[in-house]
């Protein structure tokens, strides 16, 4: 036997390898989405998981095993389950926290799996105690603690421009008027500061530097780099979202809870606003509320003062969607927001 | 009785047509100090009337007679001062509502106690209390030292003035915040900057500086109006608290 045969599959795998032809055939990976039914609960209250597994072209895929676990604070285990993905990809499990549950985040890990497939996994994170407007607006603005308040202005100069993340551009200042109405009704003296402040923010991703406090911003994310963070990043339990005929208010797992012809928004005389209040990860609570357009945006600032702040006990949710309607309600179709036109809410949830 | 000496009538006369040819007429308002911005903040519910400026080109009609459609920054003030309210709602409307501003002149017809961020140029209401000489300090650019003024309306002295162009620069700012009572008796707070920075330098000085945690500083302004500069320190463009120190007050 020649020497050289016996070097010759050895050669060949060497050439393969350099050519980066995989040895054995890839299986198509799976993908998975995982939400919780609310961004927040209380102890004793259910838990529900869903989500959606597909392939790699997004098609459904049904009888996926979706393997659940879900961890407490401290990193201890509190839920395991599984359960078989439907027909249409869709899956969702239940579980009960315990009345006594500790506070703090939790996370729930979802793994996708089935024959013929690359496991997927993916994760979300929930947190206890429930928070909702009615239990935090009081504490957690009207009467915090003196610089406790961080009050995020969306920058306005061109010349700033740069400093705003990708996909983020230059407020207009009638974003500031809806921020005033909430820094107006805090007691004591807060802090504020502009979206390209890099003392407050980071200035690559829009992720606000501060911890364990309240923030306030009131835009939306088209300009706001901290908005835009929050809803880029899943935070936010809605995100903004437009096509080619209209604006959309969508919960984060896609699902469509308010819309506006873009026309219509456009002429200034309608619009739809959003208040929403959740936890980021870094122990903030975080406060939003914008329009479609800065009428949208002044009438979340006016109607968080006017309506919701006298009475917060009411609002006893972490979201709420609500519609301005210039003329209607007996108001004067004056281009001007007044509280008589503002109905709803259209949707709410936590 | 005793004749007036000739040389006294001629200067009397100088004097009555300089006043009136300048425009200038005695103030028939009366000063409050702004502590009595204090009521304004516990006012009962629809008892204060908050004025903006339009700002929409096509109501421009509907704007007094020198005044101009306001940009939307000067805005940005009004929603901190609404904020402080303690009893909701209060009255919100257009300087162009034919409900609470006569267009013709500028006049308020609300009944209530007024609140206004912004300046003469673009608010038909503090334009026409400016005009009438109503409010205890005005607005004045003097083309010959290319400065922006507040004035005194009992004797037209200057208070405080800044180069046009320091203003434009967008670092620094004079803003005014007064109180008075017009003829009718309504009780009017006004503030405003030279530019859209000071206006709203001006709200955040009257609830942090001014009035201050739970009001604890409001007792303290018994005069008429305040002025501030505003300097930007820290070269972010932005007006902080920290950058804000009084420059004047009166009665």
């Amino acid at each position: 036997m020649r020497k050289g045969s016996k070097l010759r599959p050895l050669i060949a795998i060497l050439c393969l390898l350099i050519a980066g032809v995989p040895l054995s055939v890839a299986l198509p990976q799976l993908s998975l989405t995982v939400y919780t039914s609310a961004s927040s609960y209380n102890g004793g209250d259910v838990v529900t998981v869903y989500g959606r597994v597909t392939d790699t072209l997004s098609a459904p895929v049904g009888g996926a095993q979706v393997s659940l676990q879900v961890t407490a604070p401290g990193g201890g285990t509190i839920h395991v389950a599984f359960v078989y993905s439907a027909p249409d990809g869709s899956y969702l499990l239940q579980f009960g926290l315990q009345a006594t549950a500790p506070s703090g985040y939790y996370t729930a890990y979802a793994t996708a799996s089935k024959s013929g497939y690359s496991s997927s996994s993916n994760s979300t994170i929930f947190v206890v105690p429930r928070i909702t407007l009615a239990n935090w607006l009081q504490n957690g603005l009207v009467f915090a603690a003196p610089l406790s308040v961080v009050f995020y202005y969306p920058d306005w100069d061109p010349s700033r421009g740069t400093l705003k993340p990708p996909g983020v551009t230059v407020a207009q200042l009638t974003d500031w008027t809806a921020t005033g109405f909430p820094y107006g009704a805090s007691t004591f003296t807060q802090v504020d500061a502009l979206d390209t402040d890099s003392v407050y923010v980071d200035l690559a991703s829009g992720a606000p530097k501060v911890s364990g406090s309240s923030i306030i911003a009131m835009s939306g994310p088209a300009v706001h780099a901290i908005v835009h963070y929050y809803e880029q990043t899943e935070t936010a339990p809605l995100r903004f979202g437009y096509d080619s005929t209209n604006f959309y208010f969508f919960k984060k797992d896609g699902t469509q809870k308010a819309s506006l012809p873009l026309g219509v928004a456009g002429s200034l005389h309608q619009d739809v606003f959003i208040l929403e209040l959740f936890n980021d990860m870094n122990g903030n609570k975080v406060l939003i509320g914008y329009g479609f357009t800065w009428k949208g945006t002044f009438a979340a600032g006016v109607y968080l003062k006017s309506r919701v702040l006298p009475n917060a006990g009411a609002y006893v949710h972490a979201w709420y969607i609500f519609s301005w309607v210039d003329g209607s309600g007996g108001g004067a179709y004056d281009g001007f927001v007044d509280l008589v036109e503002v109905s709803g809410p259209l949707a709410l949830g936590d | 009785m005793r004749k007036v000496e000739p040389m006294k009538k001629v200067l009397v006369l100088v004097v009555v047509v300089v006043v009136v040819f300048s425009g200038f007429r005695p103030s028939c308002a009366t000063p409050i100090g702004l502590s009595s911005f204090a009521l304004v903040v516990n006012a009962s519910s629809a008892n204060v009337g908050f004025l903006y400026p339009d700002w929409d080109p096509s109501r421009a009609y509907l704007k007094a007679p020198g005044v101009i459609v306001a940009q939307l920054s000067d805005w940005s003030a009004t929603g901190i001062v609404y904020g402080m309210e303690r009893n909701m709602p209060q009255q919100q409307g257009l300087d162009t509502s034919l409900s609470m501003v006569d267009t013709s002149t500028g006049a308020p017809l609300v009944a209530s106690t007024i609140v206004i961020f912004s300046g003469p140029v673009v608010h038909s209401v503090v334009h026409y209390y400016e005009q009438n000489r109503i409010t205890p300090s005005y607005f004045f650019f003097d083309q010959f030292t290319g400065t922006f003024q507040f004035r005194r309306a009992s004797d037209g002295s200057i208070v405080a003035a800044m180069v046009v162009s320091d203003v434009r620069g967008g670092r620094a700012d004079l803003f005014i915040v007064e109180a008075f009572l017009d003829a009718s008796g309504r009780t009017v707070f006004i503030g405003y900057g030279f530019g859209w920075k000071g206006t709203f330098a001006a709200a955040k000085t009257l609830k942090d500086i001014i009035y201050g945690p739970n009001g604890q500083n409001i007792g303290l302004y018994t005069k008429s109006w305040y002025i501030y500069s505003w300097i930007d320190r820290n070269n972010d463009g932005f007006p902080d608290t920290d950058e804000i120190a009084p420059v004047s007050s009166g009665n």
